[in-house]
């Protein structure tokens, strides 16, 4: 099992950035890809935010199908909103009807 | 030495179309100018809402690259209201003392103006925490709502950093009304604002050509990140605004574009200020 703690990786413990996302999702798909578990780290993060969970998590999701499996994720106890945050980027990646709802809610304001 | 007179209707500028509207016809003066210094008269103002100084120094330190203009404000002329221009640090940076002179306080009704580059993520996120989420306007408000408001202005500058295509800094401030119960911020970029990027992303589909089109596009969570699904903040702190009986103003390409609870107006505006200003007016902050 390999670990990648995404503090170390990006080297701040800031994650507000998609390039920060792009890093983690380069790095994990890396071992994804030779078949290896990978344990990806929140802990030593103060922020995140959903761009760079889309960029890593959702990004993950979008090329790796068999990820749910590959890859777990610690750090996130007690933490509802970032987990919500990487279930989005979840939903996102594999559920677009989803978004789409969302997005069509927003537009009827506009109407 | 040229001078311009700051003006508006009543003496105060507001954060509306007028408020920008003054702001851009000093810019569009000092455009006619160059190589010197031109004196920047507030005598003719009485009031100003200091988040918009974010947006006045984006067009002086602007008009100090493009036309090698210095700007010179007379210290005297600040009277009454106009003093929150020393508390929220705007005359320090007019001075060019923002290193020198932190500003002070005593009311502590302002988010102090500051200016970030786009690869200074710990900057922005140390502002961010330290400035405008302890400030008193949103003490009561709950922490996932904070958190709401912290994340949004995280992805915002996220987005400015990729899609403005712009090494320029970042401008932003804000202020506290207590008896209104409002906290207004403006934060803007020099960048290549919504459209140009937009009207590329969707060039294949339903092409978007206007600028409140993109704006729209935009809000509703539409992103032109090629490598990865993009973030929510412009979507999210639209919808926190709403809730809280807010607005947002955005203004690009020529576009005045404002959303209330009474609906949405846009005005196009003439010889606008480069890049994007996003003002966002939270309301009932204290309930």
């Amino acid at each position: 099992m390999k670990e990648v703690k995404i503090s170390d990786l990006i080297g701040t413990p800031n994650a507000i950035l998609h390039k920060f996302g792009l890093q983690v999702f380069e790095t994990v798909s890396q071992h994804i890809s030779q078949n290896e578990q990978v344990t990806l780290s929140f802990e030593g993060l103060r922020n995140i935010t959903s761009g760079f969970c889309n960029a890593s998590i959702g990004n993950l999701y979008s090329n790796f199908k068999e990820i749910a499996h590959q890859l777990k994720l610690v750090g996130l106890e007690n933490k509802p909103i970032w987990k919500e945050k990487v279930q989005d980027a979840i939903d996102l990646a594999t559920n677009p009807q989803k978004v789409k709802n969302q997005n069509e809610a927003i537009s009827e304001l506009f109407t | 030495m040229p001078e311009y007179t700051l003006r508006a209707n009543n003496g105060a500028i507001h954060t509306d179309i007028y408020g920008y509207l003054s702001l851009l016809n000093f810019y569009n003066y000092a455009r006619t100018v160059r190589n010197c210094w031109i004196t920047l008269n507030l005598d003719g103002i009485n009031f100003i809402d200091a988040n918009l100084t974010a947006l006045l120094l984006a067009m002086i330190n602007s008009l100090e690259k493009t036309n090698k203009l210095r700007v010179f404000t007379d210290f005297k002329s600040l009277k009454g209201d106009l003093h929150i221009l020393f508390r929220n640090g705007f005359i320090s940076h007019i001075g060019k003392k923002e290193f020198e002179f932190k500003p002070y306080d005593s009311r502590d009704t302002t988010v102090p103006l500051k200016y970030f580059n786009c690869n200074d993520a710990d900057g922005f996120v140390s502002y961010i925490e330290n400035n405008l989420i302890i400030q008193r306007g949103l003490v009561k408000v709950k922490f996932t709502d904070k958190e709401t408001v912290k994340t949004s202005y995280f992805e915002i500058f996220d987005n400015v950093g990729i899609h403005a295509n712009t090494t320029e800094p970042i401008y932003m401030c804000g202020q506290y009304f207590p008896k209104l119960q409002e906290l207004k911020v403006t934060l803007v970029d020099l960048g290549e604002g919504f459209l140009t990027k937009i009207t590329e992303f969707t060039k294949d589909s339903d092409k978007i050509t206007q600028p409140a089109d993109a704006i729209r596009w935009a809000i509703n969570g539409g992103s032109t990140k090629k490598d990865a699904k993009g973030g929510t903040g412009l979507k999210k702190i639209f919808w926190f605004c709403k809730k809280s009986g807010g607005s947002i103003h955005i203004i690009t390409d020529g576009c005045y574009w404002n959303f209330t609870n009474n609906g949405l107006s846009t005005q196009r505006l003439s010889n606008p200020f480069v890049g994007t200003t996003i003002h966002l007016i939270f309301r009932y902050l204290s309930i």
